[in-house]
């Protein structure tokens, strides 16, 4: 069964009182445990599918179900409640608190869950461990490399155990040799956990990493690609 | 509700230092200004307000428009008063009748003539000690009659800078006619804390004149109106008489404008020292619109972040206005301020740091609007993508 349902999905903005068609009618389905990268030019729509995806957007029309849940129905709070369960989010730009150490921007979404001090630290660092980051724990954001801070706003986004991995350009900020680890390490994520994870990029080698490339047009499925 | 944790908060006030401590400084200034207004207020209102007593009336010239300092009646009032009215409270046989002069005079230390000030001299016999119960001799005796002798309040001395521990012998000049200190007094929070006394006779031979300014007597089984009836059956006296409150609040009450002076001005101030450091917290927090968009992403719910805001906007503006409340506390408190009816200290009560801390919130609630609003107003997506 899919993970990911769209069906006819539509995302409009108006602007300049023109009316743009983001997705247009989008209809794609994503499988538990797959590893897919979404590509296309600019302005094709990924991002805003990502968005729709981890529920801090909304579709103008078309249905959206992730594991089940149908977002269109959710409400702001019932959204955010159920972002922080399902969903992990990797940002191009890291965007770690930068007055909390490495440790504390972890443990930060592990706050909205009802777990005790102790399962906490156990899951903290456990996560900053699956990065290679754990004598790092205590460092500022700052006092980190960019490879790095993309490291731990990783552990940051797989702490929760999320059902639904999402990254935007995650390797957009960083050197050949820092991008390769960080997709090493979704690699791993992905074939020692089973983790499904969804990555919009613009770097061809990078999306051969994923187990298939699904390329948007002006908002509109163009096609799908298994890796080879 | 989940909320950021507090250390989050805390932290993020170490962020944009410059601005936080320009907030900071403008809260301070706020509290200040709105608590020192207050304890002006405050002190102002009880000085006159703990002077008052409701058993006692104030007898005073029917042309004195309310004034005592502006009232003249005969030296044989009392006395008539006395065997006229049924019922004024006794003590040891001594009627609680109290003839007094009420007079503003230049004062100064026989020592520093640079030390010149106005004073509120009050000519009064043993019977003031009856209607004025509050006045407690703190130190030395009661001045005798010819001898050229006072009895300082103990505001009066600050008032003038004489050392109250050495105050007794002491020499003062009133209206240029020199003085020795015998005695001290106290009568806090009341204005007479702020008066010089003597004994009558030396004060209307002081003033070249025969008449005294008022009567004070304190009623027992009798009321006001047996006091006014009197007033009336002796018309020739040309006598006025008003309840000691309503004189007070009477001259509360032409003070008002003043006090809405005084009210209107702090508060003016104070508002420009808050809409600065509102707005200066404002442009620390309104940097922050990603970070917030950040928070909504991993799971904070939107009031939850909006509220952290609100905390970090109250932590700095509630705890400076406050802080500035407790500093002007600390520097002004106790300071005396002089008016017509002698002088008042500014009293900074729980009231006055309460309203520095409402200043405080104040600060708090525009500055978190002001900062979330922009972020409020922008899609999650479009908030990620600020800089």
């Amino acid at each position: 069964m899919s993970l990911i349902e769209c069906r006819s999905l539509c995302k409009d903005y108006r602007r300049g009182g023109e009316a743009v068609h983001v997705l247009d009618h989008l209809d794609l389905s994503i499988e538990r445990g797959s590893y897919t990268a979404l590509m296309g030019p600019s302005g094709s729509g990924k991002t805003t599918l990502l968005n729709l995806l981890a529920g801090i957007d909304r579709a103008t029309s078309g249905e959206l179900l992730v594991d089940g849940t149908d977002l269109a129905r959710l409400d702001r709070n019932q959204l955010a409640l159920w972002r922080s369960r399902h969903v992990g989010y990797v940002f191009q730009l890291y965007n770690l608190v930068p007055v909390l150490s490495a440790y504390e921007n972890v443990e930060l979404p592990l706050l909205l869950h009802d777990l005790s001090a102790a399962e906490r630290h156990r899951r903290v660092v456990e996560a900053l461990e699956s990065v290679d980051l754990a004598s790092r724990h205590g460092h500022l954001p700052r006092q980190l490399s960019g490879g790095q801070e993309q490291r731990v706003a990783i552990a940051r986004a797989l702490v929760t155990q999320p059902t639904l991995l999402l990254a935007d350009e995650p390797t957009g900020d960083l050197d050949r040799a820092n991008a390769d680890a960080v997709m090493d390490l979704f690699g791993r994520l992905h074939r020692e956990r089973g983790q499904t994870i969804v990555m919009v990029t613009h770097d061809e080698a990078i999306a051969r990493r994923a187990e298939r490339t699904v390329r948007l047009e002006k908002g509109r499925l163009a096609s799908v690609e298994a890796a080879r | 509700m989940r909320m950021l944790p507090l250390e989050y908060s805390l932290r993020g006030l170490t962020r944009g230092r410059g601005r936080v401590l320009l907030a900071l400084a403008g809260s301070v200034l706020a509290g200040a200004l709105i608590a020192t207004a207050s304890a002006f207020l405050g002190g102002m209102e009880a000085a006159l307000g703990s002077t008052a007593s409701a058993s006692r009336v104030i007898v005073m010239g029917a042309g004195s428009e309310e004034s005592l300092e502006r009232s003249e009646i005969g030296a044989r009032v009392p006395g008539v008063l006395s065997a006229s009215v049924q019922g004024i409270r006794r003590t040891a046989g001594m009627e609680h009748v109290s003839p007094e002069t009420h007079v503003a005079l230049p004062i100064a230390r026989e020592d520093d003539a640079a030390s010149s000030d106005n004073g509120l001299a009050r000519g009064v016999t043993h019977a003031a000690l009856l209607v004025h119960p509050e006045v407690r001799l703190t130190a030395g005796r009661w001045p005798e009659r010819g001898a050229g002798e006072v009895v300082a309040g103990a505001s009066a001395m600050r008032r003038l800078g004489v050392d109250p521990v050495a105050a007794i012998g002491s020499r003062i000049e009133l209206a240029g006619t020199p003085l020795t200190i015998v005695g001290t007094m106290q009568a806090p929070g009341s204005t007479i804390d702020g008066e010089w006394w003597m004994p009558l006779e030396d004060l209307t031979t002081l003033m070249r004149r025969e008449t005294i300014s008022c009567v004070i007597v304190d009623l027992d089984r009798a009321t006001i109106g047996d006091v006014q009836a009197f007033t009336l059956s002796r018309l020739d006296l040309e006598l006025a008489v008003l309840a000691e409150r309503d004189y007070y609040a009477s001259l509360l009450a032409f003070f008002a404008p003043i006090r809405v002076l005084v009210a209107v001005v702090a508060v003016l101030m104070a508002l420009a020292a808050a809409l600065g450091g509102a707005s200066a917290l404002a442009a620390a927090f309104s940097e922050r619109v990603r970070e917030n968009a950040v928070l909504e992403t991993l799971g904070f719910p939107r009031h939850a972040v909006a509220l952290d805001v609100l905390l970090q906007c109250t932590l700095v503006a509630l705890s400076g206005a406050v802080a500035g409340g407790a500093v002007a506390r600390w520097a002004l408190g106790g300071m005396l301020v002089e008016f017509s009816m002698g002088t008042f200290a500014l009293q900074y009560g729980p009231g006055s740091l309460m309203l520095a801390g409402v200043t405080g919130l104040v600060v708090a609630i525009v500055a978190a609007a002001l900062s979330t609003w922009r972020w409020i107003g922008l899609p999650t997506p479009e908030a990620l993508r600020t800089t």
